[in-house]
């Protein structure tokens, strides 16, 4: 039979088998147990450095994108163990074979998995391990390979759920092959000067034949002439047979960029493959750093049994990329990045939202009084300075304004208007400052969780050339976004007003109600000063960047509808065309504009600023206008119910406050 | 009701024109921005936002007629001058609002300049390659230069043959030319194909194949059969928009009278008083992607003799004379490693070039005005009913 | 505006039949500017639809260690009507474009070599795409279409066009593709673009590959179904090594002979055959080791003796030989991939100490219908000495077939000065002759198949024998030229401490000239070594000396 040099490779035969003979995963695989990961690997393994996407960050990060991406959350439950992503991640690379059973594969609709032929659970949205769906890998490639081709506009849900399972399988199986090169050895037999040079019968790590080979290599070009063509023939047989077997290693190594480039010229960190294969290439000048490194991970995963070994090969390898990455002033947002994770401010700051609403929902049980507004005030405060310090952090890390993606405009609309509810509620104390910041709060964070989790990317992402200008992000995209605050803003106090006149709450308050009037009217003028500046700003820089000022992108179009609708709004109501209840309506219809603008346009698919397709937000959002729609329509309802004479009363006094202003 | 210059007055500087024709902006706005989906960007600004009217097929069976924006941002200046400077209220007691108006009027102007005065196009230079001559993306010409006098050219601009259809034909004349050059044959886009042996309808070998348009309408290739009449003596030749790439010898030239003349179908191609040369081209990705982090290019100005090195990159354009080029694009798109890269520039004349950073400043002067002023109205009102 | 006002008189103007316009635009424009007189060109000509030559100029970039060609394109083809012609690079022999469609492209290429084989190229393609490779069925089921006159493989699929990194991602591209292992080397003929697009151009394309052809006979040159072969190649075979001929079976294709594989070849209807000829000196270690190692290979136990005995005969070259065929799971040489299904038909036999074998793999259904054809091309090898095809060499004991494929002195020819001194016949030198007082330099031509490993890495060699740093690509690039055999030949001068050859010291103060000369198929070397005033006084000769070769 086949001789095989180590049970790894045995292994890696055995999956190869599987695949080509389309049998069926054995339930268990052996010797899949491990103890389960201590406090300082997972420490360590957190803060070393890796290169993805076009920047530095974190492995934490690293982990927690991946997983999110594959798992559909951020953690993986086991029989018996919880995973988070960093010792997921550490599974993944150091025990492929156990970390094959994990059911791990988020499947939304199970018809995805049985269009690949395997077989499906019961639930309709569940996980499946990649040892689950082997069997059906070759189709499943070769269905993705179809469906890509299809527009991904006209993508149905299977197609689509094909694809990104085969591309999350793919992603997986970037970890699966990750430390093969570590497993194997380099065996050279026979009687050439290669062979000499690997006496081992049982061979060397990959690293000490990089080491050997480069050497066996210059002496053979030197004395190349005085050899005759049999064993010349022979030495290049016997080497290019070495070299074939590296390349295939190098091939599963190729994943992850975590090894600090051997020049300080080069940004683009290594992956183990790239090390490998510059051995080679450059046998003039041994690469030793790298291929010391590539040593240390051999031995990293020899020791993946024995956890004070493994800790203490990983803190050898970690303390030689962390000083390679402070040499190269590389390292300094790292720890904070991993500080940012940790701290989790983000999800406290939701929670605490909910919170401060509960409260102030208690507290309307009680009259208005000094101590109510402190404690209710505090309560929303809290979670925004949460909130803040979050979004400064990742500016910090990023050395970018707050805004560079959608999932930042997420962040700081939010922040941005729960502040305007507080400065609101400081000048009219009607406690209606402070629970709309609470709601919006709440359902802010909540779009963000759910956004980040859909899109299972990074969220602070390298910039296409044209965006990388601090200035005009911290311009143009900052003060639109405030305009789109204040819209969102304008539109949620609106909801108030309608609901409130509908269901006849406070009914005798006039106060109330005008008070509200004025927040929505300061939201809508808000929105307006800051849409229609930052819709200039934003056409000064595209005249800077492509020379025109304007280009009927549908981004643009859709900042330049906010504008239009508050002038229409505002010109309507001083031609008194609309009165209190009107300014309402139409901010109710501002707020579906700012969410065609904010989201929708993002889905049309065209234009510079189509970023981020996601078909589950486009029916997020005709929810939300189909909601809005009705909401308009109630505003109607009370308005004839006032022609009708219901409430000649409020009539008058909406006609009054319109007068006043 | 009669009408009086009073009532003409009354209803051009109305809040209610105001709101009509910003409404109808809206809808167009935001129609034009559907149809970008369907349509190319250049077809949905000359159907929606170039136009006086149009009409707008509601789900491919409703015909609805619009007026188009062009229109309605001419109401709306006049109803701006009309309703916010003319009716403005006499004492200054919203001194913002009108400074804001004024702000408004001004960038609507600077459209109209823009729209009307400026010229676009491209200048696309290997490293090493200079030239002193930009492109349009769109639009086509047809030059007319005698090959011995190569300091003037007749030009025929495109829109005055490019709206006819293959069967229809036009003939130009000028008193400097010897010749009747007639156009016949004409396609928006086309491409050219080898004749086979007595393929009716071939000219000199060739013949013209119309293809449909591209969403994309810079990628739309013109082409014509012009035959030039001296008076007896009938040549014919192909005119393919093509013709400016390297793969094709240069254009048609044609004799005529005592002279050669060279007929070039073009893309609209227009002169700057100097010169440009690409000296590198440089473009960083972010580490381990493909993802451009920047790209700029070094070039020399040259006028009259004197020069100057310039760095162009993304968001800082060259500025000289009215002329601006911004680092647009670069190619090809595939190319080997080591393979020398082209760049391209985008560039602009418009004497409204930054019309509409004044005109922000001052919009934005207005609202700040008139907004606080209102809030510490507010301010004032509610402290004074909290002591009431 | 102006737009529509232009139209309407337009309109005004062709319903009056008055249809004429008067140019009211005229232009100063700079007086410097020369315009093309393209009034001598046919309108075919101008716009570039007859290439009046196949791309017959220097290669741009001079980069000839790459693609194994001398500078000269000796490939010709004709271009679709519809097409448009970019210059050759580098890499690219042919370099093509649909017409007013700059997302396509459309090269073709050749590789010395296999270039890792066809299965590992498609694959490498279907990656590009972001595809899933290609089962082995898959490979087996692809259509065969004609490029240089043979029968190659032809793939056609649909993916994201991710390009060689797969940074940028362009949905709905397709790519055609082509691949042909012949004469020892690869070549591929490659299109890609929008799906849409390419699926209009399809035609054109095959059209293209089918008018690929080498040399200047136009259309010919494509071989016969049935392949007549010849092994090594005859310049190879005149230098010593011994010659064989065979007859492929119909529908089988030749893959080109390499350095294992006296006779290599492939079935054209499924690429995952491959059967080769080839010989060991030595007997090869013997029938029973070599069929048990073939067991192995297959996933096998080694033969019993009663089984070995019990095999049936089958002639080859004359010799009684064992005829094997084993059914298992295949794992090649490297044992990685585990093929099932697999069968593999061998024949081993002996003659003094050559051992001689031939041996077929594929899947077993498809064996099982070559079986027939298998034993007719065993029969039909036979050594090149018992027939007069006026290549065959001399000297049947030499060597087995070599990478290092030496011309026969006899086909090149020179003027050597007459001081020099010809020294007696070295291992891989087509000549040496040796000069100076104490004749202490030497000067030699060698010959080298293919690129000899390119320019750079025999130039940067050179530079490391004399104990100085490679030279940068660009700095190679750099180095003067001279003319041999008709060639752009790079021209080195370098000086330093020489250690190279069976030189065990170090020679202080030593200079070399060399000259590398890429042909057709081969390199050709001619190098001076020796101490530096020696050097210096022999560089006219050696100039001259270059100059002469033919």
């Amino acid at each position: 039979m086949i001789k095989i040099s180590s049970p790894l490779r045995a292994a890696a035969l055995a999956g190869a088998l599987l695949v080509i003979l389309g049998l069926s995963a054995p339930a268990n695989a052996e010797g899949a147990a491990r103890a389960p990961w201590d406090g300082t690997s997972v420490d360590l393994f957190t803060s070393l450095i890796i290169q993805d996407g076009g920047r530095l960050k974190p492995m934490d990060t690293y982990a927690q994108f991946t997983m999110l991406r594959l798992n559909g959350k951020r953690t993986l439950r086991l029989e018996d163990e919880k995973l988070k992503p960093v010792p997921w991640l550490l599974d993944c690379i150091f025990y492929p074979e156990r970390a094959a059973d994990y059911k791990q594969f988020i499947v939304d609709d199970s018809e995805a998995i049985s269009a690949i032929g395997v077989a499906i659970h019961d639930k309709k949205r569940d996980r499946y391990s990649y040892n689950e769906l082997a069997p059906g890998r070759m189709k499943m490639f070769q269905l993705a390979g179809e469906y890509s081709q299809i527009d991904a506009k006209l993508r149905d849900r299977i197609q689509q759920g094909v694809l990104n399972l085969a591309s999350n399988v793919m992603e997986f199986e970037k970890l699966y092959h990750f430390m093969d090169f570590a497993k194997d050895r380099v065996v050279v037999t026979g009687e050439t000067a290669l062979a000499k040079a690997f006496p081992e019968a049982e061979g060397v790590p990959v690293s000490v034949a990089l080491v050997r080979a480069p050497a066996v290599l210059q002496d053979l070009r030197a004395t190349s002439a005085t050899l005759d063509q049999t064993a010349l023939d022979a030495e290049v047989k016997a080497f290019s047979g070495m070299l074939e077997h590296l390349e295939q290693l190098a091939g599963g190594a190729q994943g992850l960029a975590i090894l600090p480039p051997a020049s300080a010229e080069v940004k683009e960190w290594r992956s183990p493959a790239e090390v490998m294969g510059g051995v080679f290439q450059s046998v003039q000048q041994p690469d030793e750093a790298g291929v010391q490194m590539l040593s240390s991970l051999e031995k990293l995963y020899a020791a993946r049994d024995n956890r004070e070994a493994f800790n203490q090969e990983l803190a050898q390898l970690h303390g030689t990329v962390k000083a390679a990455a402070e040499a190269r002033g590389e390292y300094a947002k790292i720890p904070l990045e991993v500080f940012f994770y940790r701290q989790q401010f983000l999800f406290y700051s939701q929670w605490l939202f909910a919170l401060s609403f509960m409260l102030i929902a208690a507290s309307w049980l009680f009259k208005n009084s000094p101590w109510n507004m402190i404690v209710t005030s505090t309560a929303v405060i809290i979670p925004l300075i949460l909130l803040i310090v979050g979004i400064a952090i990742r500016c910090i890390i990023r050395n970018r304004p707050p805004i560079t993606t959608l999932y930042e405009t997420v962040l700081f609309i939010t922040a941005l208007a729960v502040i305007m509810c507080l400065v609101m509620e400081f000048m009219n104390r009607q406690r209606i400052g402070v629970a709309m910041g609470a709601i919006l709060g709440v359902i802010g964070m909540f779009i963000a969780f759910r956004y980040e989790m859909m899109e299972g990317v990074d969220t602070m992402p390298s910039l296409v050339a044209v965006l990388d200008t601090n200035f005009w992000l911290a311009t143009h995209v900052t003060i639109i976004n405030a305009g789109y605050s204040a819209g969102v803003l304008a539109g949620a106090l609106a909801h108030v007003y309608i609901v409130g006149r509908l269901i006849r709450w406070r009914e005798d308050d006039k106060p109330f109600y005008r008070n509200l009037n004025r927040m929505i009217y300061g939201a809508v003028a808000f929105c307006l000063v800051f849409s229609t500046v930052g819709t200039i700003l934003g056409g000064i820089w595209a005249n800077d960047s492509w020379g025109r000022f304007w280009g009927w992108d549908p981004k643009e179009n859709g900042a330049l509808m906010i504008c239009i609708w508050t002038l229409v709004m505002l010109h309507a109501k001083m031609g008194r065309y609309i009165k209190d209840l009107g300014v309402a309506i139409s901010s109710v219809f501002l707020a579906m504009i700012v969410a065609f603008s904010w989201w929708g346009v993002n889905q049309l698919g065209v234009g510079l600023h189509s970023y981020g397709f996601t078909s589950g937000i486009m029916n997020a959002l005709v929810a939300f206008w189909l909601l809005e729609t009705v909401l308009m329509t109630l505003g109607l309802v009370i308005y004839l119910r006032e022609k009708s004479g219901e409430q000649p009363a409020h009539a008058s006094a909406s006609g009054k406050v319109a007068r006043a202003n | 009701m009669t009408i009086t210059p009073k009532s003409v007055l009354n209803f051009f500087s109305s809040y209610g024109l105001a709101c009509v024709v910003l409404t109808l902006l809206l809808i167009l706005t935001f129609l034009g921005t559907l149809e970008q989906t369907q349509h190319g960007l250049f077809e949905v600004q000359n159907k929606y936002f170039n136009s006086l009217f149009l009409v707008h097929w509601l789900f491919d069976t409703v015909p609805i007629p619009l007026p188009g924006a062009y229109l309605l941002s001419g109401i709306l200046l006049i109803n701006l001058i009309c309703g916010a400077i003319i009716r403005a209220p006499k004492s200054w007691k919203r001194p913002g609002m009108l400074i804001a108006h004024c702000g408004i009027i001004y960038m609507l102007f600077s459209g109209f300049v823009t729209y009307h005065y400026s010229t676009r196009g491209h200048m696309t230079l290997y490293p090493e390659e200079s030239s002193s001559e930009y492109k349009s993306f769109t639009d086509w010409e047809i030059a007319i230069t005698d090959i011995g006098k190569p300091g003037k050219e007749y030009v025929i601009p495109g829109e005055s043959f490019l709206k006819l259809d293959a069967g229809q034909e036009v003939t130009f004349h000028h008193a400097g030319l010897p010749f009747d050059l007639r156009l016949s044959g004409i396609c928006k886009n086309a491409t050219i194909r080898k004749a086979a042996v007595d393929e009716l309808g071939a000219i000199d070998g060739v013949m013209i194949q119309e293809l449909p348009l591209e969403k994309q309408a810079e990628r739309n290739i013109a082409a014509a059969i012009a035959t030039v009449d001296s008076g007896g003596t009938v040549r014919q030749g192909v005119l393919w928009g093509f013709s400016e790439t390297p793969m094709t010898k240069g254009p048609w030239v044609a004799e005529a009278g005592d002279s050669k003349y060279s007929i070039d179908l073009r893309h609209t191609t227009f002169e700057v008083p100097f010169t440009i040369t690409l000296d590198k081209f440089n473009r960083d990705l972010h580490p381990g992607t493909g993802m451009a982090a920047n790209f700029e290019s070094e070039v020399t100005k040259r006028e009259g003799g004197v020069e100057r090195k310039v760095n162009i990159r993304m968001n800082e354009p060259l500025r000289h004379k009215g002329y601006t080029f911004f680092q647009a694009s670069w190619g090809p798109e595939n190319a080997q490693p080591g393979e020398p890269l082209f760049s391209t520039f985008e560039v602009v004349n418009n004497p409204a070039d930054q019309w509409p950073l004044y005109s922000c400043i001052v919009i934005s002067i207005g609202l700040l005005i008139h907004f606080l002023q209102k809030l510490l109205g507010y301010l004032l009102q509610e402290s004074r009913r909290r002591t009431a | 505006m102006r737009y529509s006002f232009v139209l309407l008189v337009a309109c005004l103007l062709s319903a009056c039949g008055a249809d004429r316009s008067e140019i009211t635009e005229v232009r100063e424009r700079s007086a410097d500017r020369t315009l093309e007189d393209t009034s001598a060109l046919s309108g075919a000509d101008r716009l570039g639809l007859n290439r009046p030559q196949a791309a017959t100029g220097q290669n741009p970039h001079g980069d000839m260690g790459m693609m194994g060609e001398a500078g000269a394109n000796e490939y010709h083809w004709d271009t679709p009507a519809t097409w448009t012609e970019l210059a050759p690079n580098a890499m690219r022999l042919a370099n093509l474009q649909v017409t007013g469609q700059p997302d396509t492209e459309c090269y073709f290429t050749a590789l010395p070599g296999e270039a890792g084989g066809i299965d590992a190229n498609l694959n490498r393609w279907r990656q590009q795409m972001g595809l899933a490779d290609y089962t082995a069925d898959e490979i087996a089921a692809l259509p065969r279409k004609k490029l240089l006159g043979q029968e190659a493989i032809f793939a056609s699929f649909d993916g994201t066009y991710g390009g060689m990194r797969g940074d940028v991602k362009l949905d709905g591209y397709r790519m055609l593709g082509m691949i042909l292992i012949a004469d020892a080397k690869a070549y591929f003929a490659k299109m890609t673009g929008p799906a849409a697009v390419l699926a209009n151009e399809e035609a054109n394309f095959l059209a293209f590959c089918e008018s690929l052809h080498k040399g200047d006979s136009h259309g010919a040159g494509a071989p016969a179904d049935a392949v007549h072969g010849a092994a090594p190649a005859p310049e190879a075979a005149a230098a010593g090594a011994p010659a064989f001929h065979w007859t492929a079976p119909e529908g089988w294709v030749d893959a080109g002979a390499n350095s294992m594989r006296l006779a290599n070849l492939k079935v054209s209807s499924n690429p995952e055959i491959e059967c080769y000829f080839t010989m060991l000196p030595g007997g090869g270690g013997g029938v029973d080791a070599n069929l048990n190692r073939w067991r192995k290979q297959m996933g096998l136990g080694d033969y019993t003796p009663e089984e070995l005995a019990a095999l049936p005969k089958h002639a080859l070259l004359g010799q009684e030989g064992v005829f094997a065929k084993l059914d298992g799971a295949y794992g090649g040489m490297r044992g990685d991939v585990q093929l099932a299904g697999y069968r593999m038909l061998g024949v081993i036999a002996t003659a003094g100490d050559q051992a001689f074998f031939v041996k077929m793999t594929g899947p077993a259904a498809a064996l099982e219908a070559e079986e027939a054809n298998f034993l007719a091309f065993c029969d039909s090898i036979h050594s090149a000495e018992g027939h007069d095809h006026g290549t065959a060499g001399a000297a049947p004991a030499a060597p087995p077939a070599v990478p290092m494929a030496e011309l026969a002195p006899g086909q090149m020819t020179w003027t050597a000065p007459a001081a020099w001194v010809q020294a007696p016949e070295k291992m891989m030198r087509v000549v040496t002759y040796t000069m100076g007082a104490q004749n202490e330099a030497e000067c030699y031509i060698s010959v080298l198949a293919g690129t000899g490993g390119g320019a750079e890495a025999n130039i940067n060699r050179w530079f490391a024998q004399v104990g100085q740093p490679p030279l940068t690509p660009e700095a190679i690039e750099a180095l003067p030229k001279i003319a041999m055999m008709g060639q752009e030949s790079l021209f080195v001068d370098v000086s330093g401490d020489f250690q190279g050859m069976s030189a065990t010291e170090k020679q202080s103060n030593y200079r070399l000239l060399g000259v590398v000369c890429m042909l057709d198929g081969q390199s050709v070397f001619v190098k001076m070594t020796g101490p530096a005033e020696v050097v210096e006084a022999e560089k006219e000769n050696f100039l001259a000396f270059c100059s002469s070769l033919q």
